[in-house]
């Protein structure tokens, strides 16, 4: 016991001073910080000036009506919306760059409502234009002005404002606040995001140590005091307690950030985080940690270069990767078939546990058997583990193969 | 000290030991050689406890190797290699803390021994930023700084200037003289006649020589004088051949004369002698000469 804290002791040392570490751990925060230094001095501007930084037309739009049907510009359409006797006019106007785009209302547009939109920009500028709202609107009030009852016009343009009212559990309406998106969804999925990186750079940080302790040939003499177990079990929990000391810091500049985001907006009923959903998150990455950890320890003993052994545990990585490929579904259902098979696997489960935490909630009966699962995987890895640990780490210049491997088993 | 007992190990498809059996006493330092591949690092590793061996027995003091008594034992392997971005003094008492000095006197004797190696200005230095020589010598440090009983060295003088090697040599040579013992594994074999006093040889695996250096080179001393001198006198008799070397000539005698017969011969001739020897093949000889007759025996 007095090895592995030595050794946990060494690598925690010596991975607090690595300058990327610090950098990591101080910029997220950092950036925190500029973010809510931006919103206080620009306040309700930001929103504006985002739109406007996002708004395909600055110049105006044109239109040739062959229909007939839509007449000169209503009042508060005039200046932006220009109407062209003929396509060509509106093309050489296009051209001369006095407007943005035109389209074209074909004579049997009432039977067909098919347009025609010219652009010069093309691309998604184009489809942005084409499928804008403020060209729908102008075709419905052109259309109907005078046709029908303002009211229905509006209504025919704009036919729902939602109000979203979500229930909890006994059937009350959830208190509602105009920015809780951000305390049930970005500030969660903010910190299963951080977790997800500590988790994976403080596992790198493992398979860096143990190769460099392969690649120069250190190994040796270090086994020759301790043994490959006690080796690992050190490694483990030193790099363990580096990857919680970061996200600590992430968690404690996060809370700070949000109570003074708080004061600063006045907004209230933000910070919807539960403190079960946080312990719960700490629990998933902590044993997301030591299942990559040991792995990703296999890998660096097994490699002969660092480079090789990254390419060992790419593999492992890809399983980690999986359940991003499928968040967009789980935007819409958290509770997708295939996002509860992830949460049992255990090489996805941490990362798609970790992101559904962060969505809402997730039924207890999953999250027993997952982590379950997740404990018992944990064990196997660790036993099996520290044999190929023993096996792969003095095998200089080749790597073991399966054969090694199976003796290894036999012997340890 | 250590006893080893019919230490076999294999590898997947190779017998790495077969067989070996030695002991080293207390105090004195001790040659394992072999040419490469012949089984010594194995068997250094399976004394160190860092491979199992697939049968035999290995008694440290009596007791089998245990995860205490290893810490008795200093280590120099043939892979070198430490932290590179430790700062020295830090990579010693870390290593020496491993072997369960406590830290501050870990530190103490680590700055001692900097100092004895004269790398005292180099203590907060990174090892990277090391020469080869120096970071061999910090490798040589690193094995004995937890002052161990048992120095196991595989190559200790290797890239070495003669500087340096004489350095660590008298370094080797202090802790013999405080009781220590020595395994020295090498390929030089004039370091192993100068600090040697017995051996043991494998080869593929199996003991090939093992005893006493003197009694060995005495089992293997041809019946010649080696001679330096202004011109060999004409007509020597009792003189098979003579072979010339550099500055030096090496007669080989018939089975009858003795040395004696040809000094007498020399002086009676007045021949100027600035040297005369009577020829024991240096261990080089012996190594080259054992180890190539092995694998024929193998096949008989």
């Amino acid at each position: 016991m007095k090895e592995i804290l030595l050794v946990a002791r060494q690598e925690l040392w010596i991975n607090l001073r690595r300058p990327g570490y610090i950098l990591m751990t101080l910029l997220i925060p950092a950036m925190g910080v500029v973010v809510l230094l931006i919103g206080a001095a620009f306040g309700g501007e930001v929103g504006t000036f985002l739109e406007s930084q996002f708004a395909p037309n600055q110049k105006g739009i044109g239109y040739v009506d062959q229909s007939g049907l839509f007449g000169p510009p209503l009042p508060h359409y005039q200046g932006y919306f220009t109407p062209y006797p003929d396509e060509a006019s509106a093309r050489a106007a296009l051209l001369a760059e006095q407007i943005d785009s035109y389209f074209l209302l074909p004579a049997d547009y009432l039977q067909t409502g098919q347009v025609v939109f010219y652009s010069t920009g093309g691309g998604f500028s184009t489809f942005a234009a084409a499928d804008s709202e403020e060209i729908r609107s102008f075709l419905v009030e052109q259309l109907l002005a005078g046709k029908v009852d303002p009211a229905v016009q509006n209504r025919v343009r704009a036919p729902m404002d939602i109000r979203a009212v979500t229930l909890n559990a006994s059937g009350e309406v959830r208190t509602e606040n105009p920015f809780s998106w951000i305390g049930d969804f970005v500030v969660p999925y903010i910190f299963s995001i951080l977790f997800i990186v500590t988790l994976f750079t403080t596992s790198g940080f493992l398979l860096q140590s143990v190769s460099e302790e392969k690649e120069g040939r250190i190994i040796e003499i270090l086994l020759s005091s301790i043994n490959p177990t006690q080796l690992l079990a050190g490694k483990i929990l030193g790099l363990g307690a580096v990857g919680l000391i970061q996200v600590l810091v992430w968690f404690g500049a996060g809370a700070a950030l949000l109570i003074a985001a708080v004061a600063l907006f006045a907004l209230s009923g933000v910070i919807n985080l539960s403190l079960g959903t946080v312990a719960l998150g700490l629990v998933y990455f902590i044993l997301g940690y030591l299942l990559y950890a040991t792995l990703f320890a296999v890998a660096g003993s097994m490699g002969t270069t660092q480079r090789e052994s990254q390419q060992i545990a790419g593999i492992f990585s890809l399983a980690a990767a999986l359940p991003w490929m499928v968040i967009g579904f789980i935007f819409t259902n958290p509770d997708l078939p295939i996002a509860v098979a992830m949460s049992y696997i255990p090489l996805t489960a941490p990362v798609m546990m970790l992101i559904r935490l962060g969505f809402g909630q997730v039924p207890a009966g999953q999250i027993a058997l997952s982590l379950a699962l997740l404990a018992v995987s944990i064990a196997l890895s660790l036993w099996a583990g520290a044999k190929v640990f023993r096996t792969g780490l003095l095998m200089y210049g080749k790597r073991p193969g399966l054969k090694d491997l199976i003796q290894a088993f036999k012997q340890a | 000290m250590i006893e080893v007992e019919n230490l076999v190990k294999h590898y997947a498809h190779v017998k790495a030991v077969d067989g070996v059996s030695f002991t080293v006493a207390q105090g004195e330092i001790f040659g394992l050689l072999g040419p490469n591949g012949a089984g010594k690092t194995t068997t250094i590793r399976t004394i160190m406890d860092i491979l199992k061996p697939d049968s035999g027995t290995i008694r440290l003091l009596g007791q089998p190797v245990t995860e205490a008594s290893k810490a008795r034992i200093g280590y120099l392997p043939e892979e070198r290699g430490l932290y590179k971005n430790f700062q020295l003094l830090e990579c010693l008492t870390y290593l020496a803390a491993l072997k369960g000095m406590p830290r501050k006197e870990a530190g103490r004797r680590a700055s001692a021994l900097l100092e004895r190696a004269g790398l005292e200005e180099y203590a907060r230095r990174k090892i990277k930023e090391l020469s080869k020589g120096m970071a061999q010598k910090a490798q040589f440090l690193a094995a004995i700084v937890h002052d161990p009983d048992l120095l196991i060295m595989d190559e200790p003088f290797q890239g070495l200037d003669p500087v340096n090697t004489d350095l660590l040599k008298r370094i080797l040579l202090e802790e013999q003289e405080r009781g220590k013992t020595v395994i020295l594994s090498t390929h030089d074999m004039n370091q192993v006649e100068e600090l040697c006093q017995r051996i043991l040889l494998i080869n593929y695996g199996k003991a090939v020589l093992y005893g006493p250096l003197d009694e060995i080179k005495a089992r293997y001393a041809e019946h010649a004088v080696i001679l330096e001198c202004d011109g060999l006198p004409e007509g020597l008799t009792g003189v098979q051949r003579v072979e010339q070397h550099n500055h030096t000539c090496e007669l080989v005698l018939e089975q009858e004369t003795s040395p004696q017969a040809i000094l007498r011969q020399l002086v009676a001739a007045n021949v100027a002698v600035r040297r005369f020897e009577v020829a024991t093949p240096p261990l080089e000889e012996i190594f080259i000469s054992v180890v190539q007759r092995v694998p024929q025996e193998e096949v008989q």
